[in-house]
């Protein structure tokens, strides 16, 4: 699903995150482990195409997304790729519904709320539809960024710290749920977390150690 | 969902803020559209009334007293003039036509006017019903008097000493209606004309219980008039007769063209203090919807970033925050002349009651066209620094680092 090649990823011309090789192939999940500071979430954005590497190949869905121009990187990643966000940014204005439908007005493809009402249905969220996102509880919230993440039926879904902010029991119902969205839509999961609950869920797990 | 339906949801979302924001562009657009239409209507309502009126002789006074009273029935008379001396002018060579007016009575305050037939053809007074007075007592009534009290021809109706509705009628001097005008949005639809020589007929045996009444009538024994409206020959006349009027005789000459242009710059600089009010508080509620919307940007650039990462593209997002932007001005503009012209109704019922100047609410001009374009480009000026910073939003920065 994607493929790394001496990747160096960082801010202000500092890298913090140094692979030279990294692979996923479609359909595997991927856990990325790591301690604070080791660029777990560096990687994240940079497969998201949210951040410029320093240097490296990046090469998602047989797509180089290093190679892209602005606009077309935006583009890419409205259809192809799916993310939730640590703080989970909800659109306050809007209700649950309109929140997922967002992505597809966001990406100009067709909005199909009976998608988005199946998706919150099967997080059993679809009660909560046409209620504003801050009357929610936070598991709630959750099981929302994970409905809007696979709206737009990704081929990868990227999650920062999905479960940190949950307790033991709703971490334990949402894991499965996240599991089944990226079931559903044929999207590989890649989750970065310090968040050890987590582990037994994935095959394939990749730990960050920082730069040495 | 679309861009629209996107900027309503946010402009829901802050109720207060939006509400707040369209009231104040209302106000602003209100003020400038009720001033444009009353000043409009006004300026019309004068020049109708003047036109053809070259000259007012009345006695000595304020002129602006002597043409709001014998031209517009505005103001009281500055007082009577001998007859004799008017008659001279009537026959002064630069003199086409003078009109006799002779004040003093009024019907349920609609002034009663003692002149000739000459007056309702100086503005065009066609017959609804009947047909011109000749005889002493005889009354025609403009339109508006008979509508309003369902006079018929043969009526009769009683006058009342003075210019305003008062109980000091002069029962034993009944009139008798023989013609009923059409509307000609004149002076006219609000008068009642009789020949002169009934005005003299009632106030010819002075009452005897207002003893400033008996005394007057002692110093003033002849028969009088209270102005003759003139127009004359050549606008030569313009040069000297004014002059010899005011210098040679007792009585006083007024241009009503030169009065009502006084006039107007009187209220002119309260029509300006307010216009620029009203641009005042349009320049605030345009500044308003930039503080707003810059605000709301910097509330809402997580919103934004969002839809940056789910590929919305930057012009997008300056397309959403402009139409919020327009939809608040064009809003607030509609709004505005929704109430401006609400106002001037609102006005007008109370004018035409007290005043019996008639203006209407109902009566769109150009000009709230160009007030409709100027709250686009307010529109689109307040949203042009937010939407570019939208444009130009960090996605990484905003949404991961905070």
């Amino acid at each position: 699903m994607f493929q790394i090649e001496n990747l160096k990823a960082g801010y202000n011309g500092k890298a913090v995150v140094d692979i030279s090789a990294m692979s996923l192939n479609s359909g595997e999940h991927c856990l990325i482990l790591g301690k604070s500071g080791t660029g777990k979430t560096t990687l994240l954005y940079a497969l998201a195409g949210l951040l410029s590497p320093i240097s490296g190949s990046i090469r998602v869905s047989d797509q180089e997304i290093t190679k892209l121009n602005k606009s077309a990187l935006d583009a890419f990643r409205g259809k192809n790729i799916g993310i939730i966000y640590q703080t989970l940014h909800m659109a306050g204005a809007l209700s649950v519904l309109e929140n997922l439908l967002l992505v597809q007005y966001a990406a100009d493809t067709a909005q199909d709320s009976k998608k988005a009402e199946k998706l919150l249905a099967q997080l059993g969220l679809l009660d909560y539809r046409h209620r504003k996102p801050e009357t929610l509880s936070q598991g709630q919230q959750q099981r929302v960024a994970i409905a809007r993440a696979a709206m737009n039926s990704p081929k990868i879904i990227l999650g920062d710290e999905p479960t940190s902010a949950l307790d033991d029991e709703t971490c334990e119902t949402v894991m499965p749920l996240l599991l089944e969205a990226a079931k559903a839509s044929n999207a590989s999961l890649v989750v970065a977390t310090h968040d050890a609950r987590i582990k037994k869920y994935f095959q394939k797990t990749i730990t960050l150690g920082g730069v040495q | 969902m679309n861009s629209l339906t996107l900027s309503f949801s946010y402009l829901r979302h802050k109720l207060l803020g939006t509400f707040l924001n369209l009231i104040t562009f209302a106000s602003g657009i209100a003020v400038i559209v009720a001033l444009l239409l009353i000043n409009a209507q006004l300026n019309n309502e004068f020049t109708k009334n003047l036109e053809g009126i070259d000259l007012v002789v009345g006695s000595k006074g304020s002129p602006m007293q002597l043409i709001l009273s014998s031209v517009f029935h505005l103001d009281i008379p500055t007082g009577n003039i001998p007859l004799e001396e008017a008659e001279k002018l009537e026959h002064h060579p630069m003199v086409k036509s003078a009109i006799p007016v002779a004040l003093g009575d009024n019907y349920n305050g609609f002034r009663i006017v003692g002149t000739d037939a000459s007056y309702a053809e100086h503005y065009n007074g066609k017959f609804a019903q009947g047909k011109m007075f000749t005889q002493q007592m005889e009354a025609v009534l403009g339109s508006e008097v008979a509508a309003k009290y369902h006079h018929k021809l043969g009526d009769q109706i009683v006058g009342a000493h003075g210019l305003v509705n008062s109980d000091d009628l002069h029962t034993d001097f009944p009139y008798t209606i023989v013609g009923i005008l059409e509307p000609t949005n004149t002076v006219l639809d609000r008068l009642v004309l009789t020949p002169v020589e009934s005005v003299w007929h009632v106030h010819e045996h002075p009452d005897a219980d207002d003893p400033e009444e008996v005394s007057y009538k002692k110093e003033h024994p002849g028969k009088e008039l209270t102005a003759l409206l003139i127009t004359y020959k050549s606008p030569m006349a313009a040069a000297t007769m004014p002059r010899e009027v005011n210098k040679s005789t007792s009585m006083q000459a007024a241009s009503p063209a030169f009065e009502v242009a006084r006039l107007t710059s009187f209220m002119g600089v309260g029509a300006d203090t307010l216009q620029t009010f009203g641009w005042y508080l349009i320049g605030l509620a345009g500044f308003g919807i930039f503080v707003a919307l810059y605000n709301a940007m910097n509330e809402r650039r997580y919103d934004l970033a969002l839809m940056r990462s789910f590929g919305a593209s930057p012009g997008k997002l300056f397309g959403l925050v402009t139409i919020e932007s327009l939809i608040l001005a064009l809003g607030g503009a509609l709004l505005g002349i929704l109430l401006g012209h609400g106002f001037v109704q609102i006005a007008a019922a109370w004018l035409s009651e007290t005043k019996h100047i008639h203006i209407t609410g109902n009566l769109f001009l150009p000009e709230e066209g160009w007030l409709l374009a100027a709250s686009v480009v307010i529109g689109i000026v307040a949203a042009l620094l937010p939407a570019i910073r939208v444009y130009r939003i960090d996605i990484f920065k905003t949404l991961v680092q905070g």
